[in-house]
């Protein structure tokens, strides 16, 4: 294995203790609760890491989740945005979660345009089920769902008259990255992908419309369809840089070393670019707790307010959670181009810091969040120990200056500071 | 001795000289409160209306409700009511008594506002059991502090000629006179109330006014309007023109009344069946020409009751002069509200066919206006929306004298406006309608369904994988609208379901004649049944337990009883009716509500 992502083992001089487990846990998927890390601490490192991966949902969220179709049903995306961001608030899989978020920004497609909640859903259902799996499962289920398929006008591909979009994006945004392939490839590749159109939501192979002509792409000449055509370009040495490097954008740091990024692309071709066995590597690595690349990431808008709701345990309304994240910069089932949402320092300027900041404070102050409770909770029985979970559930060791004798309001003052200070912004 | 001793002893000395007074139990609220008052309000027989109040929540069903049990079984009402019945029992008394002996003989409050100056408000409650009200009061004056070994704190008491009153809090006095409890925000006020000034219930405006309100009303009041107009706030929202045309052309007479009537009197009564409010303006000036809009001459009364529907849910009825209103708009609404008007009766007339909305509709219509909701029985529908909504129907009875190519032209807009409806939709890939002229019971009629299933349907057969709440396709909102129009002997009718057009066809041709109405009053009504409400809650069943569990956090099981409890709860109700009476002089307002189990009296 490649020396970057070589096995971490907790040691006396970095053990697992509440400050690690809560950044494994924050950096995989959000913020965690006072209980979420002290289980964690508990369990162990390697308990902690396979329950990233096989962990099942809860029954909260499992009796949320079969609402989808009735939500999408409505035609209110709005409604459905609430619905996935209060899945993401109730889960055990935050991982999970995350990655879901991720492949949606990878695959960008936008309601705007498809302007059907039920394709949105099946598309995001479509992602989900592959989001641990094998890259070119997915992306061969992601080139037949019908959500792509009128996101990028693949309805107009039709033989002697090929639309590129979708051929250029398969290679551009979801497996090569720009300068890998040349414009014959994409106009061959369009080809392949002739005749794969949807109706009423379902995808629909068109044999009339599909060009079963010999084609040369990525320097293989033959009788290609759609499928052989995300075949060849997973074989390109390209795509597991790209991914590798998109993939280290989202956990580790906003720009890898080109050292880890080849340690990570080495992985996937290993594996055969199985997600999950990419990830379990990754996050077992010495690279993951490498402290020069922790908290090196600017939280996305969802990891943000999830963030907040799930470490102070606050069971936040739908639309509450749908209206936050939209108005710092992260409209779920809209983003803003075929590109996604450009991240990291792109999340903040002005306004959308002053939501986040405006954010923390709301949630502090609503009537779902209770100072009491968690002190009862979690035995808050001193300033010392108010301070110490404020620090650990924000991962910030922000002094707070004159803080309150009461204990239930230095308990909020003390998170506010944290929580609106730049350190928690990074994840 | 000391001061403090000193303080006990008069305070117990003038505890003893009230009760020694005979002519105090007499007293009234209004002999406590200084005059001119803004606005007073009055419980009449407060712990007796408490205990009618107690046998109806019985004798209705509301104790025994799955929404009351929800309610007394949530923690924070245990503890509410741990606290209480201990506070109630430390005096020897049940929690009942308790609020009984709190509101006494009678309880009255009045607000006082002097312009510039923040509102003053004072609360007299005459004890019907003086020794319970005392035996609280010294509870609670030792359990806040406010008394120590049963002397007032003089830190937080002060005496007013030998009453010892009680600064619980900033701005919060109250006192106990031995048959008067008083509250008030204001030092003044209390000062006034224990004074000697004249009081409330020696101005003979006021004795006048309580005369208006019939002797068995629970509760009382009245607002000076010429007091309350000077209140900035209020000001301004009656002489301000409307900004939206809607709300002035329905409200500008009401708010015409109220901008010269001198006073408003309310009173509250209970009947065999629920309970009555009623609220009168007295004196004031009759409405101007400009307003005669608001006061149709050219009404019908309709014969046939729009509780005759299958499946009835509500009823708006409005009596307007919609032309009259439309022509002398600038002196009723703000400029904007003119602009926009006159934008919406120009693009309207757009999609008319050639007719003018203002003088070929607005001017051939007659009142009442009547805006009904029916539930849509959707059971034997291929479709069901989601959520479902009832049906909507617009009436509108037209002039007498009208000939039958009126009647065609208008339905021939109606259908151009439809098809328009219809081919917009369509551009923006929506779903279409098919829409058909047919007979009805001899009448022509436009009836418009959806023939595409949703495009959803494939994904609905289980495609995505979701569990799925429903057994028949559903679809959105949209299937909720399909336009229909009728018109059946002079009056047009446009609904947005076919199932509530014919059924208000039928209802139209079983009573054929109008009746033309003789009052010169305008009465604007809105009704609702609470039977229907319920089941069109139980028809969005799955939406209203989704909408729980997404907004309110609640598990499924949970939601669902919530949801359920309450639907049960709208089920004690029968109807509630609002009525609003306009004359030239002045305006009247009556709401009732009816439950399905009477009111013990």
């Amino acid at each position: 294995m490649s020396a970057p992502l070589a096995p971490f083992q907790p040691s006396a001089a970095r053990p697992w203790n509440a400050e690690m487990a809560a950044s494994l846990l924050r950096r995989t998927g959000f913020c965690p609760s006072e209980r979420e890390i002290r289980e964690a601490v508990e369990a162990g490192f390697s308990e902690t890491l396979e329950a990233l991966f096989t962990r099942r949902d809860c029954r909260a969220h499992d009796e949320l989740d079969e609402l989808g179709a009735a939500l999408a049903l409505r035609e209110d995306i709005a409604a459905l945005r609430g619905w996935w961001l209060r899945r993401m608030a109730l889960t055990k899989r935050p991982l999970a979660a995350r990655l879901a978020v991720f492949w949606h920004n990878h695959f960008a497609t936008s309601h705007v345009k498809v302007r059907s909640a039920p394709m949105m859903l099946q598309q995001l259902r479509t992602i989900e089920r592959h989001a641990f799996g094998l890259f070119e499962e997915m992306l061969i289920a992601i080139s037949r769902d019908p959500a792509m398929i009128v996101w990028l006008d693949n309805v107009d591909n039709v033989k002697g008259r090929p639309n590129e979009n979708y051929a250029r994006e398969v290679f551009e945004l979801f497996s090569l990255g720009l300068g890998a392939y040349s414009e014959n490839d994409i106009r061959e590749a369009a080809r392949a992908f002739t005749g794969w159109s949807q109706r009423n939501g379902r995808y629909r192979f068109v044999a009339a419309e599909h060009d079963f002509g010999p084609k040369e792409v990525l320097g293989a000449r033959g009788v290609f369809d759609g499928d052989d055509i995300v075949r060849l370009a997973i074989a390109q040495p390209a795509c597991g840089r790209f991914l590798a490097t998109k993939l280290l954008r989202e956990f580790v740091c906003p720009d890898p070393s080109e050292t880890l990024v080849a340690a990570v692309a080495g992985r996937l071709r290993e594996t055969k670019f199985d997600i999950q066995a990419t990830l379990r590597t990754l996050f077992a690595s010495e690279a993951f707790f490498d402290p020069a690349l922790a908290a090196a990431r600017i939280k996305s808008p969802v990891e943000f307010v999830m963030g907040v709701t799930r470490s102070l345990e606050i069971d936040a309304p739908a639309n509450a959670l749908a209206d936050a994240t939209s108005e710092m910069g992260q409209r779920l089932f809209e983003p803003p181009s075929v590109k996604g949402w450009d991240g990291h320092r792109r999340w903040l300027n002005s306004a959308t810091m002053l939501v986040r900041l405006n954010g923390v404070s709301q949630a502090l102050r609503s009537d779902r969040f209770s100072a009491t409770r968690l002190r009862g909770q979690y035995g808050l029985a001193s300033a010392a120990a108010v301070d110490a979970y404020c620090e650990r559930v924000t991962a910030n060791q922000r002094a707070v200056g004159e803080a309150p004798a009461d204990l239930d309001q230095r308990l909020r003052d003390g998170l506010r500071v944290r929580m609106s200070a730049p350190e928690y912004q990074f994840a | 001795m000391t001061d403090l001793s000193a303080f006990r002893m008069l305070s117990a000395m003038s505890f003893i000289v009230t009760f020694a007074t005979a002519s105090a139990a007499d007293r009234s609220a209004a002999d406590y409160i200084p005059r001119d008052p803004v606005a007073v309000v009055s419980i009449q027989q407060g712990a007796g209306a408490l205990d009618a109040l107690r046998s109806w929540l019985d004798v209705s069903g509301v104790s025994d409700s799955r929404l009351a049990r929800y309610i007394v079984e949530t923690p924070q009402f245990m503890q509410g009511q741990i606290v209480a019945n201990g506070f109630a029992a430390s005096a020897g008394m049940d929690l009942w008594q308790a609020v009984g002996a709190a509101l006494g003989r009678e309880t009255t409050l009045a607000v006082f506002h002097a312009p510039g100056e923040e509102p003053e408000a004072i609360v007299v409650s005459i004890a019907a059991e003086p020794a319970a009200v005392a035996r609280l009061l010294e509870l609670a004056h030792g359990l806040s502090g406010l008394s120590r070994q049963g002397a007032p704190d003089p830190q937080r008491s002060m005496k007013i000629g030998d009453q010892v009153v009680f600064n619980a809090r900033p701005k919060v006095w109250h006192c106990f006179t031995g048959t008067a409890l008083i509250a008030t925000n204001s030092e003044r006020l209390m000062r006034a109330a224990l004074g000697a000034d004249d009081k409330l219930a020696t101005d003979a405006a006021f004795i006048e006014l309580r005369k208006v309100a019939p002797a068995d009303a629970i509760v009382v009041g009245h607002a000076d309007l010429m007091r309350l107009r000077q209140v900035p706030g209020v000001k301004a929202a009656l002489e301000k023109k409307p900004r939206e045309p809607l709300p002035g052309m329905l409200f500008g007479g009401w708010q015409q009344h109220l901008r010269t009537a001198d006073t408003v009197v309310v009173w509250a009564q209970a009947t065999a069946t629920g309970l009555k409010v009623e609220a009168k303006t007295r004196g004031g000036a009759a409405l101007p020409e400009t307003h005669t809009g608001y006061i149709p001459a050219d009404t019908i009364q309709y014969a046939w009751q729009a509780q005759d529907l299958p499946r009835y849910l509500s009823e708006i009825r409005i009596e307007r002069d919609w032309r009259q209103l439309f022509n002398e708009r600038e002196a009723l609404l703000s400029l904007p509200a003119v602009g926009d008007l006159v934008q919406f009766a120009t693009n309207i007339s757009g999609v008319l066919g050639g007719m003018d909305f203002v003088e070929d509709v607005l001017g051939n219509v007659r009142a009442p206006t009547r805006f009904l909701m029916a539930r849509c029985d959707a059971s034997d529908s291929s479709i069901k929306p989601s959520p479902v909504l009832p049906g909507f129907a617009l009436i509108m009875p037209l002039r007498r004298d009208l000939d039958d190519l009126f009647e065609r032209k208008l339905f021939a807009a109606a259908q151009s406006a439809v098809n328009i409806v219809n081919i917009t939709g369509g551009q923006q890939g929506q779903p279409s309608f098919l829409s058909e002229v047919d007979r009805y019971r001899g009448y022509r009629v436009l009836i418009s369904e959806y023939v595409d299933p949703p495009k959803n349907m494939e994904m609905e057969s289980g495609a995505s994988g979701d569990a799925l709440i429903t057994e028949r396709p559903r679809g959105s909102l949209r299937y909720n609208f399909m336009p229909c129009v009728a018109i059946a002997e002079k009056q047009f009718v446009v609904t947005t379901s076919p199932q509530l057009l014919r059924d208000i066809v039928d209802a139209i041709s079983a009573r054929k004649f109008m009746i033309e109405k003789t009052t010169q009053a305008t009465v604007d009504a809105i009704e609702l049944d609470f039977a229907t409400l319920a089941d069109l809650l139980r028809d969005n069943r799955d939406e209203l337990v989704i909408n729980r569990m997404l907004q309110y956090a609640r598990g499924r099981a949970d939601a669902e009883r919530e949801v359920d409890a309450f639907v049960e709860f709208l089920r004690l109700g029968r109807r509630a009716r609002l009525a609003f009476e306009t004359r030239s002089d002045g305006l009247c307002a009556v709401a009732e509500i009816a439950f399905q189990r009477g009111v013990a009296k």
